[in-house]
């Protein structure tokens, strides 16, 4: 049987997070490793954790150390986690907030376990998944900062043509068994021109990649909707 | 000798004339200050008054919007947060294969949490407005506010009403029922007291609210007691109601305010 996913919940609400766990349970290559009610506890337990979890789901609003805040030292102690936002807010604000924090994805309460399942699957193979409202969000959100971005992006040589070529690739979801696949270079090679995209973009992931990508319209969000 | 008489006379008559314009303009001059000064003086109380008006204003918003963040933060906590599980339980619902027990689990915690919802909402719309008032009047929404307080026991209110409250204009008992909630909240908050009256009545001077605890008062006039909303928020719904408030406390000597309508 191939390894399942382990996750963690993080939500202040015991019944919410007992219905998700039933219901992602039910899939087979789910699994729910620990629940913590708040940021604090989640630390506490990634202290003494033996092994990291695969994907984090991490509500927003919770008391002592809320979601945002609990990313932010995720970021900086434990970068290669991918954490998906799963909140009762939908505005723009509270989305973008959550993006720039480098979260792999972005799904509301009410969405569908069908939904839900899904997304967890994608982040974990892909490192991201971002639905259409989020991608239009954080396409929308490059007019407000245009002139802010890095300024190299302008200078031609800023990627190189191969560099550019696996970028659209990942941000087209493909993962780097497919491109090395389609591009006929190894894994390998692959990997080492990933690492040189995300330090020449300062992203910390995958899914900054894709933000990065879009917001410097290396990638137009028009070719992304029609993926997905 | 006429001719000097009678340059004399005109002389004199010239210097009374003479006196009696410079008097005139002593007394016009003296008119104008004193008449600037009043201006100026009245122009002082008005814009008094106009700051006195805005700090209302101001607190009235401040308050408002203290108010409608608690209802967001309330309609989040219990309504949207309540609901988010009914959902994420009827989808459990809907998967295949549950044997009996976990159907009658799940359907359970549906109910309870639909219940839990309902008494919020309720509760919030009640926070809001309570709809006793709109349907059976004020007397009976004191009565009420008096018995929810009661219940909680931290002290006793005695409350009593010598007037059909019908001899008050009707969009006056909202305001009086909220000076009412405001002043019980500061009893209860920084009185110590045990006991509250409230007493209505009428005599040919009008109507008359006493409300008084026996609580440990305050010095009224130090201004380290008038950094609150609540006191200022009574104050305009007095002057919305033209009416007139005293407050009478001194330290150790309970509290005693008096509202005139
Ligand atoms: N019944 C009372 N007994 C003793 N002290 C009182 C009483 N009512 C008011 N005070 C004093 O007067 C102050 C002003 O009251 P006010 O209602 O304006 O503000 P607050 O209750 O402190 O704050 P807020 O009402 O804005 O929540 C209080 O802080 C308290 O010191
Ligand atoms: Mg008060």
């Amino acid at each position: 049987m191939e390894k399942q996913i382990e996750i963690i919940l993080v939500d202040d609400e015991a019944l919410f997070r007992s219905g998700i766990k039933f219901i992602l349970e039910r899939e087979p290559n789910l699994k729910v490793v620990f629940e913590a009610s708040n940021g604090n506890e989640l630390l506490n337990y990634l202290k003494r954790a033996k092994r990291l979890p695969d994907i984090i789901l991490m509500d927003l609003k919770m008391p002592m150390l809320n979601g945002v805040e609990t990313t932010k030292i995720l970021n900086t102690l434990y970068p290669q986690l991918k954490v998906i936002a799963l909140s009762s807010y939908d505005t723009r604000s509270f989305i973008i907030n959550m993006i720039n924090e480098g979260v792999s994805s972005y799904i509301i309460k009410n969405s569908t376990p069908q939904e839900m399942i899904e997304t967890i699957n994608k982040v974990h193979q892909k490192g991201f998944y971002y639905n259409k409202l989020t991608l239009k969000i954080i396409n929308d959100e490059k007019k407000n900062k245009s002139n802010t971005a890095v300024k190299s992006v302008l200078d031609p040589d800023f990627l190189t043509n191969r560099e550019y070529q696996i970028l659209e690739h990942i941000c087209l979801e493909f993962n780097t068994q497919e491109i090395a696949e389609k591009l006929s270079i190894s894994p390998r090679t692959i990997e080492v021109h990933r690492n040189n995209l995300m330090e020449k973009t300062k992203s910390k992931n995958v899914a900054g990649l894709v933000v990065f990508a879009l917001q410097n319209d290396l990638i137009s969000i028009e070719t992304l909707l029609k993926m997905s | 000798m006429e001719n000097i008489e009678n340059v004399e006379i005109i002389r004199v008559i010239i210097y009374i004339f003479f006196a009696f314009i410079l008097m005139g303009s002593a007394v016009l001059v003296f008119v104008y200050f004193s008449r600037k000064k009043i201006i100026e003086q009245k122009i002082k109380n008005r814009e008094k008054e106009i700051a006195h008006q805005k700090t209302l204003i101001n607190a009235i918003i401040e308050t408002q919007e203290k108010e409608r963040n608690r209802i967001a933060q309330d309609l989040h906590d219990d309504i949207s947060s309540g609901l988010n599980v009914v959902a994420i339980n009827c989808y459990m619902l809907k998967t295949p294969n549950l044997d009996y027990n976990e159907q009658l689990k799940i359907t359970n915690t549906i109910l309870e949490l639909t219940n839990k919802v309902l008494q919020s909402s309720r509760r919030i719309a009640h926070d809001l407005l309570p709809p006793v008032i709109d349907k059976f009047g004020l007397h009976e929404g004191i009565k009420e506010l008096v018995e929810n307080i009661n219940n909680i026991g931290q002290l006793q209110i005695k409350y009593n009403n010598h007037l059909n409250f019908d001899d008050l204009a009707h969009e006056k008992h909202l305001h009086v029922f909220r000076i009412l909630q405001e002043l019980i909240n500061n009893s209860l908050k920084h009185s110590e007291a045990n006991t509250i009256t409230i007493d209505f009545n009428q005599d040919s001077d009008g109507i008359k609210l006493h409300y008084s605890d026996n609580g440990k008062g305050f010095d009224v006039t130090n201004s380290v007691h008038k950094k609150g909303l609540g006191m200022k928020n009574i104050e305009s719904r007095i002057s919305l109601l033209q009416a007139k408030l005293t407050v009478d406390s001194k330290l150790n000597q309970g509290t005693h305010f008096l509202i005139h309508f």
